[in-house]
């Protein structure tokens, strides 16, 4: 499953009608190197990278927080609420996406309740339409021309009633489809556990294990071996020239650095996005990890031979360098808050660049007005220094 | 020390070529010998290159093995000429689709058109052959190893600095 578009009002500071279009949005030469594109029907064609760059507060981690819920909206069929949305607040989303050789779209109206769980709330549904259709070549780039039919199975909720009984799912794969590297669900421990004791096939479980092994050696190369113990939740660890010592999670947990587990986190959820075809998400990828690291990262989602199903990485980033590393200009989008609105604009359709320049110096001459406001700035270093 | 060949295919059919060359085992190194374990697509050294090179160990260099057609632009190293301790060039000039008409018997009426109606190897195949895509020709090719010595033997003239991929045959 891959989500081609989402429109969505009412989320945060997003602007009303905040669009994201992952979709390539320029012409594709077929006799170029397109390693870094998955193609997924009649030229229609997602980039297996997609950044979001911007100033500190622009908005970033919003578009990441509000991708994360597209993808759970469509396992789970229902909202979460997230922190400090007020009651009776209204969210609409409608979100392309492209699953089973179809083009679907799902649109949502929702609006928050006033009782709230103790643990976990969501949004109630005010209306909802569900739609498929093929996804045909001569559809416009942004597939705003795209033809739609009923779903004949899908029963409409409506009424603000949200009836958990029949909770739909818009995508088959068990999997949310997304993987989210900088979140709660990619905790390392979350991680070793999936990895290691989920009833994975025995091929793939044994194929996991060996990388899983390779990421460890990569990241810290005393560690030798990694393997499942007998008990539950136990592992045996073994050291260059030490004893193999069994361990349980929380153990394991606190014995490695942080360094090492985050950089597990990141890789482990590239190798599974690459087995699965998933999404990735990653706010600020820089974060924690030096840039060769991250690096590599992107240039592994590019390489044919580690990601044959088309993994997607979408990530925020303030480190210009990276960029470089894109072929393209159509995946970068720029984020911008003003009057705390936020809006987005994209790197090819939306700024005239020189080709010669580079990415990085085009951000670094602060092309996409990305930097530091210098007055601000100097409001600031002038309140230091004044009496 | 043994160093890693940084191969570059300055085109897609390049590599193309080369990755199936690899995937014979027909040439005198393998993918192990390879940064990467590949063929890098790039005609310059690209920010790619540059951190792939930088994840070696420091004082580490790799021998460049650059196959283009005509390769008239120079190869700017400045950005990673500490990792580099030499060039080699590869050439299958005039267009690698030479290789493709030579393929296909071709070669006799490619030469034999005068001067004022020679075509570049690309549009005289593209003319002659239905449909005419590189992959689907290059899957043609049988014996790619006698194919790469046979353009050595027809072609005629070469600059001192070139070779010829048949030279990396095993």
């Amino acid at each position: 499953m891959k989500i081609l578009k989402i429109t969505v009002s009412g989320y945060k500071m997003l602007a009303p009608g905040f669009t994201i279009n992952f979709l390539t949005k320029t012409r594709i030469d077929p006799e170029q190197n397109n390693e870094d594109l998955f193609a997924i029907k009649s030229g229609f064609y997602l980039p297996k990278e997609y950044a979001f760059i911007g100033r500190n507060s622009s908005g970033k981690s919003t578009v990441l927080s509000l991708v994360k819920l597209c993808f759970s909206i469509l396992q789970s069929g229902r909202a979460y609420l997230e922190k400090g949305v007020k009651e009776g607040a209204h969210l609409d989303l409608t979100v392309l996406f492209y699953d089973e050789g179809l083009l679907k779209r799902y649109e949502v109206h929702y609006h928050a309740p006033a009782v709230r769980g103790e643990t976990i709330s969501y949004y109630k549904i005010d209306d909802e339409d569900y739609q498929v259709g093929e996804l045909r070549p001569f559809y416009k780039k942004d597939l705003s021309d795209a033809a739609f039919h009923k779903e004949r199975a899908f029963k409409k909720r409506s009424g603000g009633l949200e009836d958990t009984s029949s909770l739909p799912s818009f995508v088959k794969d068990p999997f949310p489809g997304m993987i989210d590297a900088g979140g709660y669900y990619t905790h390392f421990t979350d991680l070793l556990e999936w990895i290691y004791r989920s009833s994975h096939p025995a091929a793939l479980q044994k194929k996991l294990e060996r990388v899983s092994e390779k990421i460890f050696n990569l990241l810290d190369e005393g560690i030798v071996s990694l393997k499942p113990g007998q008990g539950d939740h136990t592992f045996i660890y073994t050291r260059k020239n030490q004893t193999p010592l069994c361990l349980g999670l929380a153990e394991l947990d606190a014995l490695l650095s942080e360094g090492t587990k985050t950089g597990y986190a990141l890789y482990a959820s590239a190798v599974l996005s690459f087995f699965f075809g998933w999404t990735m998400l990653v706010d600020e990828i820089e974060r924690n990890f030096n840039k060769n690291l991250v690096e590599n990262i992107i240039i592994m989602f590019n390489d044919k031979r580690l990601n044959p199903k088309g993994a997607t990485l979408v990530f925020s980033t303030h480190y210009s360098e990276i960029l470089d590393l894109f072929a393209r200009n159509d995946n970068i989008d720029v984020l911008h808050k003003e009057n705390d609105v936020i809006t987005l604009a994209n790197v090819s359709e939306d700024y005239e660049q020189r080709v010669e320049l580079s990415k990085s110096k085009a951000f670094n001459n602060n092309t996409f007005d990305t930097l530091l406001n210098y007055d601000k700035l100097m409001d600031l270093k002038t309140e230091i220094w004044s009496d | 020390m043994e160093r890693l060949i940084l191969l570059l295919g300055e085109g897609r059919c390049e590599t193309m070529l080369l990755e199936r060359c690899l995937d014979e085992g027909l040439l005198v190194f393998t993918r192990k010998d390879l940064l990467d374990q590949r063929p890098i697509h790039a005609r310059q050294i690209t920010p790619e290159i540059i951190v792939l090179l930088n994840t070696l160990k420091r004082g580490e260099q790799v021998v460049i093995y650059r196959v283009g057609d005509t390769q008239k632009d120079e190869l700017d190293l400045k950005a990673v000429s500490e990792r580099v301790f030499s060039v080699r060039t590869f050439c299958t000039k005039p267009e690698i689709e030479i290789l493709i008409i030579i393929n296909e018997g071709l070669l006799k009426e490619y030469s034999n058109l005068s001067a004022s109606h020679r075509l570049m190897p690309k549009e005289f195949v593209r003319s002659r052959i239905r449909d005419y895509d590189f992959e689907t020709a290059l899957n043609r090719v049988q014996d790619i190893g006698g194919l790469l010595k046979e353009y050595r033997r027809v072609k005629k003239h070469r600059s001192k600095k070139e070779e010829y991929l048949a030279d990396l045959l095993r």
